[in-house]
């Protein structure tokens, strides 16, 4: 075991460094987790650890707990939040976890949407309920997250279904965009809330797997714009961005939009990636949570995490990460063996 | 090719649902052969559409909107060629988002593809329980039931209904086609499936293989 005390504080000052892209000594790890994970790892079953957020708080740190402080703590419900408050009806699936049921039958329903209140509507206000209560419990020691909001193109794909969606981006666009500029507004909206309740998280994230399924000139008109006004409300944090289908063909466009730091899909190439925009985007990724870290063995994980940092951890722009979140029935060995060759893994010149 | 068959593969191919609509009214009119429509023009485009997306010039939003149009023409054309009584369909699918799960994409994209390659398909929806694929299969009979799903939570679903199926003695009639963002081509092994598809098009691939090629 190579993690020792400490290492949390130098792994963040080495994600610092490699967001800046400067090359740090070792390449900085995240163990990027949520609901399903952190409360199949704690023994819980995924309704008690939405529906309780004592229950949350206590699954969200056993997690913390275990792997060296690196996850953090963060009012979770899944995707539904921000659909809930715009109208969705919260579907709590057999498995547990929250869902939003698309419920704008025809794109001319757009007409009657409004930007919801933060502080009022669907479960927004839990979320607000929930980070106070986690900032009450937790003490100064942890930051509790509360800075990340669905993008445009997921969310919209929530209240209108994934299909009609796409299928209104072709033949309904005006209202196609309106209903994107409603979600934009909207996120800009909860970003706001959670940004003057947490004024110590330096970044925003901007979550996002639906935007990868649109072709470049879609993303280029309708999603880029979207995504520089977010940004660009919120000027002095970093700006995150997760999206974990593929998404290879956006990746300059990408780097105009704004995003800094990409917790990227799995299936995507990253050497290719970083030749590609490597100086305008950090990379966090991308071992498959799947066939790698769930199914695959400790010399598997640290083979595949070693091949990472060699080919991208040099001047900076590389965090190991799983390339999506860790899938639930993930082995800790697993997770261990990613984590202790970031930490021993020296980081090559490039040849 | 026939000119006005060649319109109609080019109006799906440019995924034109309206030009694609018109120039299918245009040879029923002129008493072109359905199973020449079905084959040579929304066949041969959903082909072209799959071969765009393999080059990385096509993207899902294209499969989606290319899928619709042909859905769109299928309800045209298959009424039809029900009324003749001719079956001319490859196999059956039966097809559903598994339980607990509300994606539909994936899916939608598998059956334009399938229904393009010549498969008649039943699609139950998103968020189908196990009970409801062995219904559908013991009612309506079924070559293949094929299975999706994106979310690692509800893949047990997959494994629920592939023992659905054994508990009601319909397992050997039907092979198992599952894929998804959180399916692997191990754990479709491991849960009993009889192949796993990567894409639509791969989907369709493997649909015919298990059909005897």
């Amino acid at each position: 075991m190579v993690v020792n005390e400490g290492f949390a504080e130098r792994n963040a000052e080495r994600l610092e460094k490699a967001v800046r892209h400067e090359t740090p000594d070792r390449a900085p790890v995240t163990v990027n987790v949520n609901g399903p994970f952190i409360a199949a790892f704690a023994g819980v079953p995924y309704e008690n650890y939405y529906k309780d957020r004592k229950v949350m708080l206590e699954c969200q740190l056993k997690v913390r707990r275990r792997f060296y402080n690196l996850t953090t703590v963060w009012p979770d419900y899944g995707v539904a939040l921000e659909a809930s408050a715009l109208g969705a009806e919260i579907y709590w699936g057999v498995d547990g976890t929250p869902w939003a049921k698309p419920f704008i039958k025809s794109i001319e329903d757009v007409e009657g949407l409004n930007v919801p209140d933060p502080y009022r509507d669907g479960m927004l206000p839990t979320s607000v309920e929930t980070y106070e209560y986690m900032r009450r419990s937790v003490g100064e020691d942890v930051q509790v997250s509360f800075c990340s909001c669905i993008g445009p193109a997921t969310l919209a794909s929530l209240l209108r279904g994934a299909t009609e969606f796409l299928r209104d981006l072709y033949l309904n666009r005006g209202l196609a965009e309106k209903l994107l500029s409603i979600c934009t507004e909207t996120s800009k909206a909860w970003l706001r809330v959670q940004a003057e309740a947490a004024p110590d998280i330096n970044y925003i994230l901007i979550g996002d797997d639906m935007a990868a399924y649109l072709n470049p000139k879609l993303f280029r008109e309708l999603i880029m714009p979207r995504y520089r006004e977010i940004y660009n409300s919120f000027p002095n944090r970093q700006h995150w961005l997760h999206n974990d289908a593929k998404a290879s063909h956006l990746l300059e466009l990408l780097a105009e939009s704004g995003v800094e730091v990409f917790h990227i899909g799995y299936e995507v190439d990253l050497v290719d990636a970083k030749r590609r925009v490597g100086d305008r985007i950090c990379f966090m990724g991308n071992l498959s949570p799947l066939e790698v870290l769930r199914d695959g063995d400790r010399v598997k994980v640290a083979s595949k995490s070693r091949e990472l940092i060699e080919r991208l951890a040099y001047n900076g722009g590389f965090i190991l990460a799983p390339g999506g979140y860790m899938a639930e029935g993930t082995p800790p060995e697993n997770i261990d063996a990613m984590i202790e060759t970031a930490e021993d893994t020296p980081i090559p010149s490039p040849s | 090719m026939n000119p006005i068959i060649q319109r109609i593969r080019d109006h799906i191919v440019e995924l034109d649902l309206n030009g694609a609509g018109e120039a299918v009214e245009e040879a029923l009119k002129m008493n072109v052969k359905i199973e020449d429509i079905l084959k040579h023009g929304v066949g041969s485009a959903m082909e072209e559409i799959g071969l765009r997306y393999e080059r990385g010039e096509y993207f899902i939003s294209e499969l989606v909107m290319g899928g619709s149009v042909v859905k769109e023409l299928l309800g045209k054309v298959l009424p039809i060629l029900r009324q003749t009584g001719r079956d001319m369909f490859r196999g059956k699918v039966v097809i559903g988002t598994v339980e607990g799960d509300l994606h539909d994409i994936g899916k939608m994209i598998v059956t334009s593809f399938l229904l393009g390659a010549g498969f008649e398909v039943v699609d139950l929806g998103v968020d189908v329980p196990a009970g409801r694929f062995v219904d559908a299969v013991s009612e309506g009979g079924a070559d293949i039931v094929a299975m999706s799903c994106l979310l690692t939570t509800t893949l047990p679903s997959i494994g629920k209904t592939v023992e659905a199926l054994k508990s009601s003695g319909l397992r050997s009639r039907v092979k198992v086609l599952v894929g998804g963002h959180a399916v692997t081509e191990g754990y479709a092994k491991e849960v009993g499936a009889d192949s796993y598809g990567a894409d639509g098009p791969d989907a369709v691939r493997k649909a015919i293989l298990l059909l005897g090629g």
